[in-house]
């Protein structure tokens, strides 16, 4: 019974009227962002996160969730009707999404996407409900060395989820390991790597470094596209699948939502591997595998589920455990640590009104995202026309001024012209930028819980061999013995 | 010993079958991958200097910078022998932009950031970020200078009104005071 008296106090929470306001304008920034390709979900978040420094904490994770969800429903819009994804997760859409759209059914899909979408949140959200607090129990046994191990393995899942190459990944991470230990040693005073910038000694700010890796990264890279961006003219009819549609639909969503749950919840997986893994998994499941790819709906419907039903996968071991599995709940923690407020299991216990309001503004949001998404298609459609020479402009000065007015420091806009350019020639040469955001994060509190084990050791010096502790690095062992195997595999073409 | 099965997907081929043109060495590849061994030198070097361990506190200040660097020099060394054994490329390596508009855009792009950065402190907020986007507007894709004045009034007083009116912060002010 404690559970649904804590979901009372979560639902009075969302329900206020000023976090009603919050959680819709995070949906509807969130499809916006969705919907317009050339900025993705992390890149807005940052450029969103000064705007919620005046916000209580409780609205501001109310917000940035709602951005992050939102984003994954929005973003089957672009995949469908212009074959370019809104962001990453949809790219797998594009390929019968937008064959949809040819013969004419983009209606069908783009209603079966927000159908399925608001189904595999809602089921991934109860899950949410009944697990992170199971998960906080557990967590509360955790040592240093457990949060060392247990980052360990989100850095090698990383690797092995990352769909590139994996010794890349380990370069990101040992990058934004070492971006992450810039600064004054916490321990011992010590400054290290600042060349003499006192702007330096708190480190490289957060919201600089996001936004110049992923925001302006992202105008750069646009550049070269700019010109071959086709801007989208007809007009969709019918956003109502018929009944052929939802009966193929309904195994591929019910699948896609427990799939795209468990992958959220995963370290280093997230909703990009979840909407690929449930494309192949309904192609594999279909009586037609050959039609994939030429307009079926399962095709869509799955993926859609998926990458919606990863967003509330992924609040769990943010919220229960202080461990973002993925960018941007790794933003989402630094969101909460700027207002003074550190996730993990002591969350439920120190903030319950955060901790239980966040999991009931996923019902809510759900709901307002079905509302936005299925009556309101046509005017997402319409931003669809807004060329992106017009756009460029503003999304620089929300990255100029975001990043400016996190400490009021003109040093953070150099910091982030220095990351944008280092995050463009990393994304020429498909370096996967999501690793090194991770590592960035979760830095601080790996290095404080290997030097805080290392120091232990010394009087216990067996402390890495706790059975919690030993159990997730015998599962990193693993995973990377996997992934060297695959991938020798692959090179002498046994696979 | 050759470690590119970690880096790439080159299925059961011959040495002399995967390097086609598109899989032998690439030059661009390398020259990162020179700067990562050469950052992760300087990194470790640092590391060093900083201290790794200390008796009394055990891990000392240097000590994750020093794995960063090791990984990221390592890594780095493992891309080049990767890299080499592809072989060389007879032909000219493509260029690192393939059209020199796109080089063109980049370089005004991050232009207009250095000088909005300095700038902004003299010339206030407005002011400089209304120069800078009507500059980026018109020679980026250039479009008529009523276009260019409209976007560029448009957004800067979006972004004016949003931060300094609605969010209350405070923004550069300059000579002019706004």
């Amino acid at each position: 019974m404690d559970i649904f008296h804590n979901m009372q106090l979560g639902f009075s929470v969302i329900l206020s009227p000023e976090n009603l306001v919050y959680c819709f304008l995070g949906c509807l920034v969130g499809t916006l962002i969705g919907v317009l390709p050339g900025i993705g979900p992390l890149a807005t978040l940052s450029l969103l996160l000064p705007v919620t420094y005046k916000l209580p904490p409780v609205s501001s994770i109310i917000m940035l969730s709602g951005i992050f969800y939102g984003a994954m429903y929005g973003g089957s819009t672009t995949s469908i009707l212009v074959n370019i994804p809104g962001e990453a997760a949809s790219v797998i859409t594009c390929l019968d999404g937008h064959q949809m759209a040819k013969q004419g059914r983009a209606g069908a899909a783009l209603g079966i996407a927000a159908i399925g979408s608001f189904i595999a949140g809602t089921i991934s959200t109860v899950g949410l409900n009944f697990l992170s607090p199971i998960l906080v129990v557990a967590a509360l046994k955790f040592g240093p060395p457990e949060y060392f191990s247990i980052m360990t393995m989100g850095f090698v899942a990383t690797m092995f989820m990352v769909g590139g190459s994996a010794l890349k990944a380990l370069l990101m991470i040992a990058l934004g390991l070492f971006v992450s230990s810039i600064g004054i040693d916490v321990v011992d005073g010590t400054q290290r790597f600042t060349f003499g910038f006192s702007n330096l000694m708190n480190g490289a700010d957060l919201v600089a470094v996001i936004m110049g890796m992923f925001g302006v990264s992202e105008i750069l890279i646009n550049m070269e596209e700019m010109a071959k961006r086709e801007i989208f003219t007809s007009k969709v009819k019918g956003i109502l699948p018929n009944r052929k549609d939802l009966r193929d639909s309904a195994l591929p969503i019910l699948r896609g939502s427990l799939l795209g749950f468990v992958f959220g919840v995963l370290p280093g997986a997230g909703n990009v591997t979840a909407s690929f893994l449930s494309y192949s998994m309904e192609k594999r499941f279909s009586h037609y595998p050959e039609k994939f790819g030429t307009g079926v709906i399962e095709g869509v419907a799955g993926p859609e589920s998926a990458n919606n039903s990863a967003v509330a996968g992924a609040m769990i071991p943010l919220l229960s455990l202080g461990l973002p599995c993925n960018p941007v709940t790794a933003l989402m923690m630094g969101a909460l640590i700027i207002h003074g407020v550190q996730p993990g299991p002591m969350l439920i216990i120190r903030h319950p009104e955060i901790y239980w309001g966040v999991i009931a503004s996923f019902y809510v949001g759900n709901v307002m995202l079905l509302i936005l998404n299925l009556p309101l298609i046509g005017i997402w459609v319409q931003f669809l026309r807004i060329p992106y020479r017009i756009l460029f402009p503003l999304i620089l000065l929300l990255c100029v001024v975001g990043t400016y007015s996190t400490n009021l420091n003109i040093f953070d806009i150099w910091v982030m012209i220095v990351f944008g350019v280092l995050g463009y020639f990393l994304r020429k040469r498909d370096y996967e930028l999501a690793p090194f955001i991770l590592a960035l994060v979760l830095g601080p509190l790996f290095e404080q819980s290997l030097r805080q084990s290392l120091i232990l050791s010394v009087k216990e010096p067996m402390i890495f061999l706790h059975p919690i502790s030993l159990t997730l690095l015998v599962i990193s062992v693993l995973l990377l013995v996997i992934l060297i195997w695959d991938r020798w595999k692959k090179r002498k073409g046994l696979v | 010993m050759n470690f590119s099965f970690l880096g790439g997907e080159r299925c059961g081929m011959t040495l002399d079958e995967r390097n086609t043109p598109e899989e032998r060495m690439n030059l661009h590849e390398q020259v990162y991958n020179i700067v990562w061994i050469l950052l992760g030198i300087g990194i470790c070097t640092e590391s060093i200097r900083l201290k790794l361990w200390d008796v009394s506190w055990g891990p000392g200040p240097g000590f994750i910078p020093f794995l960063a660097g090791f990984f990221i020099g390592g890594t780095g060394l493992l891309l080049f022998i990767s890299e080499s054994s592809k072989g060389w490329e007879k032909k000219r390596p493509e260029p690192f932009w393939q059209d020199p508009t796109t080089r063109k855009r980049i370089f005004y792009i991050l232009g207009g950031l250095c000088a909005m950065a300095l700038l902004m402190p003299i010339l206030g907020f407005l002011l400089t970020s209304i120069l800078i986007t009507s500059f980026m507007l018109r020679v980026i894709e250039p479009q008529k200078w009523l276009a260019v004045i409209a976007i560029s009034l448009a957004s800067c007083f979006l972004v004016y009104w949003l931060f300094f009116s609605l969010l209350q912060v405070s923004l550069p002010k300059g000579l002019l005071g706004v």
